[in-house]
């Protein structure tokens, strides 16, 4: 049998338990024991299918259950009914044509009872003849998934009751559909009868149903519960006491959350020595069945009664309408004469009853959305473009070079000059092919200088792509100073593991495997395996044996990486870091701090240019430097333009708000 | 009731947490070498993970290829490329010809023009951004991006300008945003630290209950 | 153990102990927090999602589960578990989408655990969590796809973002969906600031668990992040203090 889980701390207990471990609050309606279930639903259960459970009592299911046993025996011992078995079987209308002989004797009781009492049936059944031919349709009709309200007791049936009512009172239940009594609980042919589906096709709505009550429904006290997803009294309020405290509310460990419970508490609930007189809030007050059941339909003379005009029963007169029946809330016939609840319950129902009248309050529907012209993206994509273009294809604008240079460049330019030159720098391109553009030009100046310099380039990459870019520019830059794979320069290729693998890496770079890029040939002709093979890096055994480390990143949360995982590896050996405009803001303080962990810093296209300036090598970042100064100020006044119509917008409200002043 | 996978997984990763992360702390020559083995491990099983996304994402294509969907052809294009690059990188490696083509010359400029789209998008919410959220914040962040980009820039007329603009820049960068990064930073931290822990005591379980 | 192994230990151990003991006693003593518009906002735009039968989608990031990347990875599957409760009501089930292969089978742990509480397990589907692309700005190029074949109304956004994160963002936008964006990238939260109608600045992903009421600890462990951080202020300010009056050197 499956946990209970209990409505008001939503903690799971065992199936034979009746008080909630947790907090003591009742799990099955008094008067029902575990072992007292029927043993047809013990079956269900017992196979592990949510079926509807049985109905709580009323008075009028009372009565049923008071006459003669031989007359209403109900299904077989330990043997689902057949309306369970067969629920939601593929055609509900074949299916409706055999009533069971027990739910038909129910019925014919039924209608004696309505007899008796002037027509009118008890609560939750609907008055209404039955059409010639109509059966019931199991499958057709599914019970809402409850209504779960923290604080309201909760019966093994998956029923609410108020607090202190948990027998009789009325069942908190969601909008009722036919075939779901006042119990909440879905009972098969006691609501209105939509009968038999007519030939054509199933509405789409229908057929969903009718492919959901494949499957038996899911019990309602099994049903879990969900809270909101923003709770504003979570947010602005104190919760109210013994609200939604346990492991598993928690979200703690089992052993926290026993360790929670016992803090919380500090005694033993069970005694309940703190239970205030029962008060009645005004609401429940309005609610409490106050005498014997009255009829809501007004019955005048017959004179009085409007010609039915369409339909089987056109030309009559004096039909009952089905929808008052269906739609009026009546009261219960009888109900329980004296409600005990506490001040917590009283809380509680009061919780309730806001949460009622919120969920009456109608979510505002979305503004419908239309299609709009990107107008504004289109003008801006336009400019841009444009102002990038125009200094590659006409030469125009020509701005003047940066009239600063950024005081980092020069510890930069010295840092290089004096890295060792028997050691191998370990460069890594660490940047998408997207970025390819601007990080090229901007490193473009520093891998000048080393290749100058004729310092030996290991080339690595997070990045799955990394090692394409890097051997596109080395290639490219290498050309100019004799280098190649093998001679002035290796691809060790890609480094898998982001963060963890540059840990691994810093900690001991041969035992990380990488397969290298473009790897050179041996002297003897055959293919190196290894990058580790090629003659220039045989004095590398650890990261600390680099002459230099050169992180170029895009990113500043992976340039950050490689300054916080390989820093306590390196020793004296210098890091610099190339990196866009935008990563320097976050990458600073490493550079600037009483104990820097980073040497070098280059960013940017202006710094690159200055760079280039500094060695007297025009490159790449020259050919930028027009269009990027264009377009930076294309950029600068398309959005200032964008400030006109929200100042204008503000100057009308303040004239408004003046006027309605006036 | 709980099912025992739960708790056998709640276990499994908080002791491989437990024992990462003690091992920063103590310098035990066995849990060193578990430590290294589990990390080892990690990385293996993120590339296992890699290829069994890509699954993932096959599966879905050509389910809306089978399901003649809205886009489908653009789907069947999608496991086609795919299918051509992965056997040319498997059955040639990565620095072949073909490959490298591929790359040089359908994902390097595609990916360059959605850098591109970015500064569209960037300059196009700019334009918005005062207009639909017209606050303090807004307007002093619009005024920081104004100055920042200005700047850098540089000045065709009045070129004077520039160096104050410069200095006004490098003073908003190196004071004003390098102390709200570090802040921020500290910030991050402090949640990554957390959102572990919650791991490490499985009271939050991303593999499921 | 080094001092400061033993002090990076100790940390750790205050860190645990505060978590736990402010969960215990969120029950007598709940917290108050800051408002968050966004997340005000969250509510009722995944309720209108689930009315009107539209799709939530949920985007975790270009990020891996390696790294510092994890952390607002397992941020956003924390507030994923939130959302995916709350949209099981829907007939269409959010719809998750990542660039590492880790985070899409956790995205799918995850949500097939969300069904399983529901007793909804049959509407569950291996498509629910899906990798659109292995790189970031290939990640970037699908997510607009994502969203309007899945006609989604709801676009989350919660885990590690670089640049691209504008992109994906502006996607949601073009749609006129509910955006919401939050990663720990501080250059990319000034790319969303400006680019999602809903941002989360600074540390705020890390806060999604305890606004969306995923229980106390999350709510523990925002309060232990605060007073951790009132801790760091102060040493800050008084260590700034000694040193400038030349009390310490």
């Amino acid at each position: 049998m499956a946990d209970l889980r209990c409505p008001n701390c939503g903690r799971l207990n065992s199936p034979d338990t009746q008080l909630c471990d947790e907090c003591g609050t009742r799990l099955m309606a008094e008067g029902v024991h575990p072992g007292e279930v029927p043993d047809w639903l013990a079956a269900i259960r017992a196979e592990g299918e949510p079926v509807a459970p049985p109905p709580p009592s009323s008075d009028w299911l009372s009565q049923l259950r008071e006459a003669d046993d031989s007359s209403q025996t109900g299904p077989p011992a330990g043997e689902p009914p057949s309306w369970v078995q067969g629920a939601g079987l593929a055609d509900a209308a074949g299916e409706g044509e055999q009533v069971p002989d027990w739910l038909a004797r129910v019925r014919e009781r039924q209608a004696e009872e309505a007899e008796a009492t002037g027509g009118e049936m008890p609560l939750g059944v609907p008055n209404l003849p039955e059409p010639a031919g109509s059966q019931p349709h199991e499958s057709d009709s599914r019970p809402l998934p409850p209504l779960e309200l923290p604080g309201l007791d909760e019966t093994d049936s998956g029923v609410f009751y108020p607090p202190g009512s948990p027998k009789a009172g009325h069942p908190v239940t969601g909008v009722r559909e036919p075939g779901v009594t006042d119990s909440g609980a879905f009972h098969p042919g006691s609501g209105v009868d939509l009968g038999a589906p007519a030939a054509g096709p199933t509405p789409s709505w229908l057929g969903q149903l009718e492919a959901e009550g494949a499957q038996p429904p899911p019990s309602l006290g099994a049903m879990p519960h969900i809270p909101a997803l923003v709770k504003d009294s979570d947010l602005t309020g104190p919760q109210l006491p013994g609200d939604d405290f346990s492991a598993e509310a928690l979200s703690l460990p089992e052993w926290l959350g026993q360790l929670g419970s016992e803090a919380a508490t500090g005694e033993p609930v069970e005694g309940r020595p703190d239970l205030a007189p029962a008060t009645l809030p005004a609401w429940l007050e309005a609610m409490r069945p106050v005498d014997a059941f009255r009829s809501s339909v007004e019955i005048g003379p017959e004179e009085e009664q409007a010609v039915e005009a369409a339909g089987p029963l056109a030309g009559l007169r004096g039909v009952l309408l089905a929808e008052p029946v269906v739609a009026i809330p009546r009261m219960a016939s009888s109900g329980p004469a004296h409600l005990e609840s506490n001040e917590r319950q009283y809380a509680q129902a009061e919780l309730m009853h806001r949460l009622v009248e919120e969920e009456q309050r109608e979510v505002s529907p979305a503004a419908p959305r239309s299609r709009r012209v990107p107008i504004v993206r289109w003008l801006a994509a336009g400019i841009l473009l444009a102002a990038a273009a125009l200094p590659t294809v006409l030469g125009v604008p020509v701005f003047p070079l940066p009239p600063t240079v950024p005081l980092e460049l020069d510890p930069l330019v010295n840092l290089i000059a004096a890295a060792p030159a028997n050691r191998p720098a370990l460069v890594v391109f660490d940047f998408e092919p997207g970025h390819a553009g601007e990080m090229q030009a901007v490193a473009e100046p520093m891998l000048e200088q080393m290749m100058q310099q004729g310092l030996a380039i290991a080339a690595l990459s997070t990045l799955p792509t990394g090692a394409l870019l890097a051997d596109q520019q080395l290639t490219a830059l290498g050309a100019n100073y004799g280098y190649s794979s093998g001679q002035g320069y290796v691809n060790l290729g890609y480094l898998p593991g982001g963060s963890t693998g540059i840990q691994l890496w810093s900690q001991d770079p041969l035992a990380v495997p990488v397969s290298g890029y473009a790897l050179p040939s041996a002297p003897d002709g055959t293919p190196l395996s290894s990058p580790w093979q090629v003659p220039m890096l045989a004095g590398v055994d650890e990261a600390a044996d680099f002459g230099m480390v050169v992180v170029i990143s895009s990113s500043a949360e992976t340039a950050r990486g490689w300054v916080e995982q390989t820093g306590p590896w390196l020793g004296a050996t210098p890091l610099v870091l190339v990196m866009t405009t935008g990563a320097d803001p976050v990458l600073r303080p490493y550079y600037e701090a009483q104990n820097p962990q980073v040497d070098g810093m280059l960013s940017g296209l202006p710094t690159a240019l200055s760079y280039s300036m500094r060695l007297g090598r025009p490159g790449s970042a020259f050919g930028l430097w027009n269009a990027f100064g264009l377009t930076a100020w294309a950029a600068v006044v398309f959005m200032l333009l964008g400030w006109v119509p929200a100042f204008g917008a503000w100057v009308n409200q303040q004239r408004k708000l003046r006027g309605s002043q006036r | 009731m709980k099912r025992a996978s739960t708790y056998l997984l709640a276990f499994i990763a908080g002791a491989a947490g437990v024992i990462v992360l003690l091992s920063y702390f103590l310098d035990l020559p066995y849990l060193s070498d578990i430590s290294q083995w589990l990390k080892q491990t990690a990385v293996l099983l993120s590339a296992a993970a890699l290829l069994i996304g890509l699954l993932n994402l096959v599966g879905v294509h050509l389910g809306k290829i089978g399901g003649q969907e809205k886009g489908w052809a653009y789907s069947a294009l999608l496991v086609v490329m795919l299918a051509v690059t992965f056997t040319l990188g498997m059955l040639f490696g990565l620095d072949n010809r073909a490959v490298v083509s591929l790359f040089r010359y359908v994902q390097l400029p595609v990916e360059a023009t959605l850098i591109a789209l970015l500064a569209v998008s960037l300059t196009a919410a700019g334009y918005r951004l005062i207009a639909r959220r017209p606050n303090l914040f807004n307007i002093a962040f619009m005024v920081s991006a104004v100055v920042f980009i200005l700047g850098s820039a540089p000045w065709l007329i009045l070129p004077g300008l520039a160096e104050p603009f410069g200095i006004l820049r490098t003073w908003l960068a190196e004071v004003w945003a390098v102390g709200g990064a570090r802040g921020l930073l500290l910030g991050v931290a402090l949640g990554s630290i957390t959102a572990g822990l919650r791991v490490l005591l499985a009271t939050d379980r991303p593999y499921g209950d | 153990m080094t001092v400061l192994g033993g002090l990076g230990l100790f940390l750790v151990l205050i860190f645990v102990f505060l978590m736990i003991a402010l969960a215990l006693v969120e029950r007598r003593w709940p917290a108050r927090f800051r408002s968050i518009p966004a997340f005000d906002a969250l509510g009722g735009a995944t309720e209108r999602a689930v009315e009107a039968g539209e799709r939530v989608h949920f985007s975790l990031g270009t990020g891996t589960l390696l790294g510092s990347e994890t952390g607002p990875a397992l941020a956003g599957l924390s507030m994923l578990t939130r959302v995916a409760e709350a949209a099981t009501m829907s007939d269409r089930p959010p719809v998750v989408t990542a660039a590492d292969g880790a985070l899409v089978i956790l995205a799918q742990d995850t949500i097939r655990s969300a069904y399983r509480r529901v007793r909804a397990a049959d509407r569950y589907h291996a498509s629910s969590g899906r990798l659109v692309g292995a790189t970031p700005l290939s990640y970037a190029a699908g997510v607009p796809a994502v969203l309007n074949d899945e006609d989604a109304s709801v676009h989350l956004m919660l885990g590690r973002f670089g640049v691209e994160g504008a992109l994906v963002a502006d996607a949601g936008q073009r749609k006129q969906t509910f955006t919401l964006g939050g990663t720990q990238d501080i250059q990319s939260q000034a790319l969303l600031y400006a680019t999602v109608e809903n941002p989360l600045i600074g540390e705020d992903v890390f806060a999604g668990g305890a606004y969306l009421n995923a229980g106390s600890m999350h709510r523990g462990s925002l309060r232990t992040q605060d007073l951790v951080r009132v801790l760091i202020v102060a040493g800050v300010l008084i260590g700034t203090l000694l040193k400038t009056f030349g009390v310490i050197p």
